[in-house]
């Protein structure tokens, strides 16, 4: 789906590159969380896979398309992105407008128009709200309209760049709850930025970038592994899985290593129903 | 320098058809040198409350008092004094940098405050130290900083001031893990060497666990629970009904109690410590 072969980019000759000779490949309805400490290249990773920027080196590609200034325009209609503070991302007066914003700049006919937004926002649950004020919102709905917006546009890939940053605890469950409900219903690749390990925990796989390369790339579980390196890097692994190594190294051996707290506690009851 | 609330009610725009009372007969008091939390939702009355710690706002009715300063709904001239006793960090300072170099922002507020410019300027070195960030980084431009630097530069403007009680809005919001845990250990040790009065809002849960000795929950303009943070998240139920939660670890220590008998309290430990304790108390049940 995404294919990135040598990729640089340097926002400052002076300064060395954000994104180093960087080679991934992800692949389409992937769950991909890239994960890194601030600075560490993951959000010029995120513009380079929309043309938002434009490579100094190398080839990025998107289903097959080279990007290129002739192609950003048309890469950027397949994949969307959701920002950080989604009050920069509001221009309508209600919740419908604004989730048809990106439509009537594309020129689609108003009935078209019509049908994609009530689906979109269907889709992440937002509906009854269409004809309220965006600025009324909480920020897990406020987040769940910017996602209704890029929906309505259809893309084949949606960015989180660090979407769930300024929501609080109950904004980013909802967030992480609204993909993974759109992942049953539709195909769809998804890269959620985060530097929120436990967040990562949702993705089916986990790129950690540093200093503007690929650091390491695996399932959830495979890169939890590496408490001691990840903390070098400036990132945490989530509570349970430092809890869990606690027990580890105090005898206890589940089969799996548990990614949340359900899987821990399920997984010590059986094991001490057997005790 | 103590901090009482005194049956404080504060109403925005009264007597007009929008007003709205975001603050309903708050009493509380604050020792010096304590570390308090406060947690709530958005619009649960935690930035008007904070408003008024610094007179922003003053009360609809009701007194607040901050040391020998008397906050009421008259108005009161000695205000520039208790902003410079009471500092506010807010959330996102970073970009309320404005400034060409970073020292020029510092300065910001002693110059407003019109404190001795030469004298202030003397104490960046020993401002810049107990923030952790190098001497070097005074002729720099501030948004050549990283985040967590650049919230360090906000948070020196208003150390250099000479501050009593430090008022943090979220202080860690967007920082990655590293940055979000120098911010907390700077904290402390502001608490610690100086003996600063903290007042923390916070969504993290953790932070306030870890860090604060004090918590108050407001809910809805009231004041709906306060103590000690380990006393306050026994009662998750009740954080439940409005919409807040209880840190990870007592989620895992309650579950374990309750669906393994588990005989295991949070005293502080560190994670792998309570990976350990959980370990131990397996171990225990099994060879009952």
């Amino acid at each position: 789906m995404i294919e990135f072969n040598k990729v640089s980019y340097s926002y400052d000759k002076n300064r060395g590159n954000a994104v180093d000779e960087l080679s991934l490949f992800i692949e389409q309805n992937e769950w991909i969380a890239l994960i890194g400490h601030n600075g560490s290249g993951k959000s010029t990773v995120a513009k380079l896979m929309n043309g938002l920027l434009l490579p100094t080196e190398g080839n990025v590609s998107v289903s097959g398309l080279p990007l290129s200034e002739d192609t950003y325009w048309d890469i950027r209609k397949k994949v969307g992105m959701v920002f950080q503070n989604p009050e920069n991302q509001f221009v309508g007066t209600t919740v419908m407008d604004d989730v048809a914003f990106g439509l009537e700049n594309l020129g689609f006919p108003r009935e078209e128009m019509v049908k994609r937004v009530a689906s979109a926002l269907k889709e992440v649950d937002m509906y009854a709200f269409k004809d309220q004020a965006p600025n009324r919102l909480s920020g897990g709905q406020k987040q769940r309209v910017a996602i209704a917006g890029i929906l309505a546009i259809m893309p084949e890939v949606i960015i989180f760049d660090e979407a769930s940053t300024m929501l609080d605890p109950n904004g980013k469950k909802e967030l992480l709850e609204t993909i993974k409900g759109l992942r049953k219903i539709k195909k769809m690749t998804i890269v959620y930025i985060t530097h929120d390990l436990s967040e990562a925990a949702y993705a089916d796989r986990i790129i950690v970038m540093n200093e503007g390369k690929q650091w390491m790339s695996g399932k959830p579980r495979e890169v939890f592994q590496y408490r001691d390196e990840l903390s070098e890097i400036g990132l945490e692994i989530p509570l349970i899985s430092s809890i869990y190594s606690g027990m580890n190294k105090h005898g206890v051996k589940l089969e799996k290593e548990p990614l949340h707290m359900k899987e821990l506690v399920d997984q010590l009851w059986k094991l001490s129903s057997k005790m | 320098m103590e901090i009482v609330f005194e049956n404080v009610d504060f109403t925005y725009q009264p007597n007009s058809p929008f007003s709205h009372q975001a603050l309903k007969n708050i009493s509380l008091r604050i020792k010096h040198g304590d570390y308090a939390a406060f947690i709530g939702h958005t619009g649960s009355g935690k930035s008007t409350l904070l408003q008024h710690l610094n007179g922003i706002l003053r009360p609809t009715s009701g007194t607040v008092r901050i040391g020998d300063f008397e906050l009421t709904t008259k108005k009161n001239n000695a205000i520039k004094s208790l902003r410079r006793k009471v500092g506010v960090v807010f959330q996102y300072p970073e970009h309320q940098l404005f400034e060409e170099t970073v020292e020029r922002d510092i300065l910001f507020g002693p110059k407003n405050f019109g404190m001795d410019m030469e004298e202030a300027k003397h104490k960046l070195p020993v401002i810049l130290e107990e923030v952790g960030l190098p001497t070097d980084v005074l002729q720099r431009s501030p948004f050549e900083l990283s985040g967590g630097q650049m919230r360090r530069v906000a948070i020196a403007g208003v150390l250099i001031t000479d501050p009593n009680v430090l008022i943090l809005d979220e202080p860690t919001a967007g920082l990655d893990p590293r940055g979000r845990k120098q911010i907390m250990s700077l904290i402390d040790s502001l608490h610690k060497k100086k003996r600063m009065t903290i007042i923390l809002v916070t969504h993290h849960m953790e932070d306030v666990l870890r860090h604060a000795n004090q918590a108050f929950v407001l809910s809805e303009g009231e004041l709906v629970m306060q103590g000690e943070p380990v006393e306050v998240f026994q009662e998750e139920e009740r954080l439940q009904d409005i919409g807040l939660g209880i840190p990870e670890e007592l989620q895992l220590i309650n579950q374990l109690q309750q669906a393994l008998g588990l005989p295991i309290t949070y005293h502080h430990q560190s994670p792998s410590e309570l990976g350990k304790d959980i370990a131990q108390a397996l171990h225990a049940g099994g060879n009952r």
